[in-house]
């Protein structure tokens, strides 16, 4: 019984993939994802990333290989109710909505102007 | 003689309510080791003797007035900086958030403060959470109190160090893909993650939403279990909070005959230390001895975990952290308009492992990859939970390493992420599947160095999980073994 | 040029609950900025969403009321995007699993009763508002309005014309307030529409699509009919200029000036926005059982078109006074309540959609929020029905100041002696000094001038002080003219 047989694979999965894409996550991508992410980043780290991200992808591609049922489906934890009655609450003090804004004026949050609708 | 740092939690509350000693003489004992080692092992983010000694002395009156006392009376807690604690700071060990101070308390600090537990401090992480050492903190890692020049662990290392250490008997963790159990093994110490749901969120500043479960780290199990005691339960403002209730936490150490043991073949393939696999092998044994009988098991999508943990938690986590904007909170970077003022805020608030979150989960929720990445983890995830719940239908626990190796060196490992990421490979499961875990310390490596056994358990099975941990601790009879003073 | 419009409605319905959509903050216009906010709706580090049921139900409730197909299972979902309003950064919205999908709006056109279908309607929480101030170089922003229960409505391109598009709000606003379930307000913004326009030209080479335009920023039924008006015309240019190339444009977003009446192009999409959605984690997924849908049901009255064809058989109406009467589930209500108190159907549906009407108009109410007692009009109708009390004198008299003070109608009339005469010799007396003083018009009569009888009328009248019933008056005349 004891000790279990060595494992014939590694228990980490398969440490190299063959990339399933076509194409590799390259800087240009990076910039994409950042600016949807909302996130300067600088050439340099842009270089950095696009490796760290295509090593990791290349390992998480192994997903792939695994064989589901038809029709797995997602996730239900619950069985039970999650949700609330219609009742009013407590709001928080003003005081304590702005305390830790980086620019307000006693009123409202204030931040630098807006210049295009949703451009996300 | 045992000094108060080195007494159990039990054993302080009941001291405190017995008016053996006062809550100051509790504090002050913690805080003198605790300013003494901090220094050392950067355990503390937030430490504020004063506002230690305040809450102490507050205690006293009331014990002095001859107050009902709660379960952790007196007891000092140390709290991962992913908690919301009014009055401290909220960093979550991230530039962006250094300024902020949340003005509401977390459910498990609101449980905390009606069991009349002392909130001692701030303890370190990773930034957001996202890390298995403690380096990813924007200010400084958490060394381990066994061997300075290593690891604590993470995310959860300051948390961890600090119980070890004897700076706190207890302290509240948080476990996304092993955050609690990781840096448990290897301090030497009991983390436990609860089943999903178990413990509100409510408060606990999201890293992954599916997967982040509060949890206790102790010196030994019934610690652990006392303060899972005070922490769990419903809380209406958590959707995924269970109503389950959780009992017999705190049940006797008896005889485990009939208990049903698995040994999942998979979590002890290649890339384990041998030493780990003896130590953990050396348990089987114990438990065998005390009536537990023993089978093996095979859950063949184990090795699917870390691809499918590094879809799942970024995905959600690119999610969770576009609120940190410098709109209501936190800290502004420059910009004219109010696009580039997202971008320098965001970018450089955050330090390169949660960027790199960020962006790995940006990619998989982007239209053109959700199906082959995050839609088909979601899949997978699923599988492995249907494999995981198979398991249970014939044995009631899992026993397995709680990490590959011994705790890493600084610096090891800090420049390979894939690398960091499959430290977590033993430990994911559970929080991919929502189960409850616990790593219990299992014997030490030739260097001395902590190592960790997991016992994993089915979904709200956290009774017979703390049964078996509580009769392997009392037969292994390994005693706490406490670090040696710094700098000596 | 032979074309074909199609516009398909978005539109986004703020609903009226007591707290917010995920956390326990009032729903409520108009307090000071950033003073209806908690950790929820505020995103702040560490808060989570909690689901408000009776806004569930609500929009179960009015899912039910237009016919859709009601999933039994539902879930949450994260729309990403980054704006200042948007407090996490992302909107918890419903994406692939809708609350409700299929069903329609019935409009009356024309040619009958058109159908327009739905393609889904889900549950989403609005954001906050983003305070522009021209020239300033900053923005504030004020989270009130965030978290609030949002319904969003989404038609198929059914829509065939500006007038339908009024017509389609206007039916779905009505079925909205039948179930008091949202204001439906547009000028105060808990009832917003988008259309999405664009017109099939029929060519020799077949239909060329003019690609679709989603107008935004439009506070009244008015300009939505506008905007499209606008817009139709812009595409009929677009493709006298371009000619069929005008299909390889890429889809825009307009704006609407109320100023000029004129749409403007906001932006050119070359791409959808890439919003990420994905499974809201927080919130697991959720299962419409039989006791929602059974409370859901018992919150549908009866509905707009059901009630206008009652009104019509059981009460003999027009359909034109049926539909207007029906317009405000409240004025149906206060219809039948004074009809149930003994009044005449049709003098009802008169009085109520015409002086009683321009009272409520003038005072900014709905006829039932007038505080004129239903029982009390319905005296007034009868005392007028039965001639105790002249038309005008009710009119000018009784209803302003029953709706004024309360007044009682019967009363009124008898302390303003209002009370019609009908006594023949009192009138007999005023006839015979009528003709007295105007026998040029008695003899008029005589020889057959009809029309000279008024003047004599008028004399009575006039003697009278109008109190004289005018039937009655007449048919005194007439027996002693031509019979003396």
């Amino acid at each position: 019984m004891w000790p279990p047989p060595v494992g014939s694979s590694d228990f980490r999965g398969r440490l190299r993939a063959v990339n399933l894409r076509a194409v590799g996550i390259t800087t240009d991508e990076v910039r994409r994802i950042a600016a949807l992410a909302r996130l300067r980043i600088t050439d340099q780290e842009a270089e950095s990333l696009a490796g760290d991200l295509e090593r990791i992808v290349q390992y998480i591609d192994q997903l792939a290989e695994v064989e589901l049922p038809d029709e797995a489906d997602s996730l239900t934890y619950f069985d039970q109710d999650v949700h609330r009655e219609d009742r009013r609450g407590e709001c928080l003090p003003k005081e304590d909505v702005l305390r830790n804004a980086p620019e307000t004026d006693g009123e409202y949050f204030v931040v630098p102007q807006i210049v295009d609708k949703d451009d996300s | 003689m045992t000094e108060l740092w080195q007494e159990s939690a039990r054993a302080l509350a009941q001291k405190v309510r017995d008016r053996e000693v006062s809550a100051l003489d509790v504090a002050e004992a913690h805080l003198a080791r605790a300013l003494r080692w901090n220094d050392h092992v950067g355990a503390f983010l937030h430490l504020e003797p004063d506002d230690v000694r305040r809450q102490a002395r507050e205690l006293d009156r009331r014990v002095a007035a001859g107050a009902d006392l709660g379960p952790l009376a007196g007891v000092p807690v140390a709290i991962k900086d992913n908690m919301c604690v009014t009055g401290m700071p909220t960093t979550c060990a991230s530039r962006f958030l250094e300024p902020y101070e949340s003005p509401w308390d977390a459910h498990a600090i609101t449980k905390l403060r009606e069991a009349d537990a002392i909130l001692f401090g701030k303890t370190n992480l990773d930034e957001f959470a996202m890390g298995s050492s403690t380096e990813n903190s924007a200010f400084g890692p958490t060394r381990n109190p066994y061997a300075l020049d290593r690891t604590a662990g993470g995310s959860s290392g300051g948390s961890a160090a600090a119980v070890a250490a004897g700076l706190v008997p207890l302290a509240l963790g948080s476990d996304t893909g092993g955050s609690i159990r990781q840096p448990a093994a290897f301090c030497g110490i009991v983390g436990l993650k609860p089943s999903y749901g178990v413990v509100s969120r409510y408060g606990l500043v999201a890293f992954a939403s599916s997967l982040d479960q509060i949890g206790p780290l102790a010196r030994d199990v019934d610690d652990a279990a006392l303060l899972l005691d005070v922490i769990g339960g419903h809380d209406p403002r958590d959707a995924t909070s269970s109503v389950h209730s959780l009992k017999d936490l705190n049940g006797d150490v008896g005889s485990l005959r009939g208990m049903r043991i698995g040994i999942p073949t998979e979590y002890f393939g290649e890339g384990l230390a041998p030493e780990v696999r003896a130590a953990v092998g050396a348990a089987h044994a114990t438990l065998t001895g005390r009536g537990a009988t023993v089978t093996e098991v095979s859950l063949p999508l184990t090795k699917f975990g870390i691809a499918v943990y590094y879809i799942v938690a970024p995905s959600e986590a690119s999610s969770n952290l576009a609120r940190y904007d410098g709109v209501r909170f936190g800290t502004r970077g420059d910009g004219d308009d109010v696009s580039s003022m997202f971008q320098t805020s965001r970018g450089d608030g955050f330090g390169p492992e949660v960027k790199r979150r960020i962006l790995l989960g940006t990619f998989a929720l982007s239209s053109g990859y959700y199906d082959a990445y995050y839609g088909r983890a979601q899949k997978v995830r699923a599988a492995l939970r249907a494999e995981m719940e198979a398991a249970f239908d014939d044995v009631d626990v899992l026993l397995t390493p709680t990490t590959p190796t011994v705790a890493f060196e600084l610096g090891e490992k800090a420049q390979d992420p894939l690398a960091m990421y499959l430290n977590d490979v033993l430990t994911v499961s559970a929080n991919l599947c929502g189960t409850p875990a616990i790593s219990v310390p299992c014997g030490r490596s030739s260097d001395g160095m902590p190592i960790g056994l997991q016992l994993i358990g089915p979904r709200f099975g956290e009774a017979s999980l703390l049964r078996v941990a509580r009769a392997y601790e009392n037969a292994a009879e390994m005693g706490y073994r406490w670090p040696a003073e710094p700098g000596a | 040029m032979k074309y074909r419009v199609l516009i398909g409605m978005e539109v986004h319905l703020q609903l009226r609950t007591k707290s917010k959509m995920f956390c326990r903050c009032p729903v409520r216009f108009g307090a000071p900025p950033n003073t209806l906010t908690c950790p929820v709706c505020l995103g702040m580090p560490g808060a989570l969403p909690v689901p408000n049921r009776d806004a569930m139900i609500r929009a179960i409730a009015l899912a039910r009321a237009l016919d859709c197909d009601i999933a039994t299972d539902t879930k949450f979902d994260r729309k990403n995007y980054f704006y200042p309003d948007l407090p996490k950064g992302y909107q918890i919205s419903q994406f692939d699993r809708p609350l409700a999908t299929g069903g329609c709006v019935e409009i009356v056109t024309e040619e009958g009763i058109k159908r327009i279908r739905l393609r889904r309607i889900h549950i989403e929480e609005d954001v906050g508002k983003n305070i522009h101030e021209d020239g300033s170089k900053l923005s504030r922003v004020d989270f009130n309005r965030a978290g609030t229960p949002l319904v969003e409505i989404v038609s198929e391109p059914d829509i065939a014309s500006p007038e339908e598009a009024h017509k389609y709000l206007d039916a779905l606003r009505a079925v909205v307030r039948y179930l008091d379930i949202s204001d439906a307000n547009m000028q105060e913004g808990n009832l917003r529409c988008e259309p999405n326009v664009n017109i099939h030209i029929e060519t020799e080479d077949g239909v060329v699509k003019t690609p679709i335009v989603e107008v935004k920023n439009l506070n009244s039924m008015r300009n939505v009919e506008r905007a499209a008006i606008c817009e139709i015309a812009r595409h009929q240019e677009l493709y006298r200029e371009l000619g069929a190339k005008v299909a390889d444009l890429p889809r825009s977003t307009c704006g609407f000036d109320d100023q000029t009446d004129k749409t403007f192009v906001m932006r050119q999409k070359e791409e959808a926005h890439d919003y990420r959605y994905f499974p809201e984690p927080d919130i697991p997924p959720i299962q419409i059982g039989s006791a929602w849908l059974g409370t859901a049901n018992d919150m549908v009255p009866e509905l707009p078109r059901a009630k206008r064809q009652r009104f019509a058989d059981d009460y003999g109406l027009s359909a034109y006074d049926a539909e207007n009467l029906c317009r405000e589930r409240s004025t149906a209500d206060y219809f039948e309540t004074v009809v149930k108190a003994g009044a005449a159907a049709k003098p009802t549906a008169n009085w109520l959609l015409g002086d009683v009407s321009f009272h409520a108009k003038e005072r900014q109410v709905a006829i039932a929020a007038l505080g004129l007692a239903a029982s009390r009009l319905a005296s007034m109708v009868n005392l007028v029905e039965e001639g105790k009390v002249s038309r005008k004198a009710a009119e000018k008299d009784l209803l302003p100041r029953m709706i004024a003070e309360g007044a009682d109608p019967a009363q009124l009339v008898t302390d303003l002696g209002l009370a019609q005469v009908d006594d023949s010799s009192v009138l007999e007396e005023a006839a015979r000094q009528a003709i007295a003083q105007n026998p040029k018009a008695a003899a008029d009569f005589r020889a057959g001038k009809e029309k000279a009888l008024n003047a004599l009328k008028g004399l009575v009248m006039r003697e009278t002080r109008g109190k004289a019933n005018p039937t009655v008056v007449e048919s005194v005349l007439r027996n002693i003219l031509e019979t003396e």
